[in-house]
């Protein structure tokens, strides 16, 4: 068995968690945040709407700097998020064309490839193997989150904390901005 | 590179800090911290570990994996389930050998073997591809739950949580 089409079972496998957390949230469930108490986390601010966007922002990233000659970059991130928050439906659209163009952008390795290093959109550089295990853990983790969000929060009309507002404080300063 | 390519502790690397983010995190937590649910029927902290560390062993003695045998009698037999922190980290530990033990000795060459599992009235081909990744993906997964069932308490575990845990790599700054 290649080890690459072990990580094309794992991730599909990882992003059928996702969809199984998600499936049947309402944009009042995805829109309510689960008040924690202590620093903001992980820039998502604890709602399922904002993990949606972190996942799909991720992937979108992940694939353009890695494998794409960073073709997409967080600027564009930022401006294409602020087209469709705070729209539930919209974000949820935004995740399945991500998580396409994140498989596309390495379906065509092979197993010596994986062991190449590749640019990163969050540290240093990483071999492909490493950044894609990364990816698939990341969706694990995350539809974890989901799935306890969905059941410890109450439905709400009040709007998210905004995304892009996240992506222009963390990312203005980084290297693929 | 230091091991071979084709062995599943390559393949899974950083499963082994995860191990490490989960028990850490929960290690020195009191009773009361780990009675919180969101809502009755979700799992409580405790639950959610035992959760687990138990489905490890559960899935990984299908496989046949090292020593999954001998931890399935236990759990089978025991008559208190681990309760506090340090039992629960303990047996966290515990469990984490067998799957150790099997990325050790396993390359991906072992990983299309199949086996017929019996759900709901339909019958499965499993294989151990499927329960391995199934497995880390489960210890990431419930991972996940219990960052959020500890952040509403105002608990950020350091490499759970604070570290990006999800990463399971924290980057080297030096």
């Amino acid at each position: 068995m290649k080890i690459v089409d072990v990580l094309k079972a794992d991730a599909d496998y990882a992003f059928g968690e996702v969809e199984k957390a998600l499936d049947g949230v309402t944009q009042a469930q995805a829109w309510a945040v689960l008040p924690n108490l202590g620093p903001d986390y992980l820039h998502t601010d604890g709602c399922i709407h904002g993990l949606v966007h972190h996942l799909a922002g991720m992937k979108k990233m992940h694939a353009s700097t890695c494998f794409r000659d960073s073709e997409f970059r967080w600027r564009d991130l930022y401006a294409f998020t602020q087209t469709i928050e705070p729209n539930w439906e919209k974000a949820l659209q935004f995740l399945q064309e991500a998580h396409r163009y994140w498989m596309e952008s390495w379906a065509h390795l092979t197993d010596e490839e994986l062991e190449d290093i590749r640019p990163t959109n969050w540290s240093s550089d990483r071999s492909a193997l490493e950044i894609i295990r990364i990816a698939n853990q990341h969706d694990s983790y995350h539809a974890g989150q989901i799935a306890v969000l969905r059941y410890g929060v109450s439905e709400t009309e009040e709007l998210p904390p905004s995304i892009a507002d996240d992506i222009l404080k963390y990312c203005r300063e980084l290297k693929h901005w | 590179m230091s091991i071979d390519p084709s062995c599943l502790s390559y393949v899974y690397m950083g499963w082994d800090g995860y191990q490490t983010s989960l028990t850490l995190a929960i290690e020195s937590l009191s009773d009361e911290q780990l009675s919180v649910r969101t809502s009755p029927e979700m799992r409580s902290v405790r639950e959610v570990v035992l959760h687990i560390a138990d489905g490890r062993i559960d899935w990984f003695r299908r496989i046949d994996a090292p020593d999954s045998q001998r931890l399935q009698h236990q759990i089978n037999t025991r008559l208190h389930p681990p309760t506090t922190g340090r039992e629960l980290a303990d047996w966290l530990r515990e469990t984490w050998q067998v799957i150790e033990k099997t990325l050790a000795q396993w390359t991906v060459d072992d990983l299309p073997v199949t086996f017929e599992h019996r759900y709901q009235n339909k019958t499965y081909n499993v294989s151990r591809q499927w329960v391995i990744w199934r497995i880390m993906a489960h210890d990431i997964h419930h991972g996940g739950q219990l960052s959020e069932l500890l952040a509403m308490q105002g608990i950020f575990p350091l490499e759970l949580t604070l570290l990006g845990g999800h990463l399971t790599e924290p980057e080297v700054v030096s």
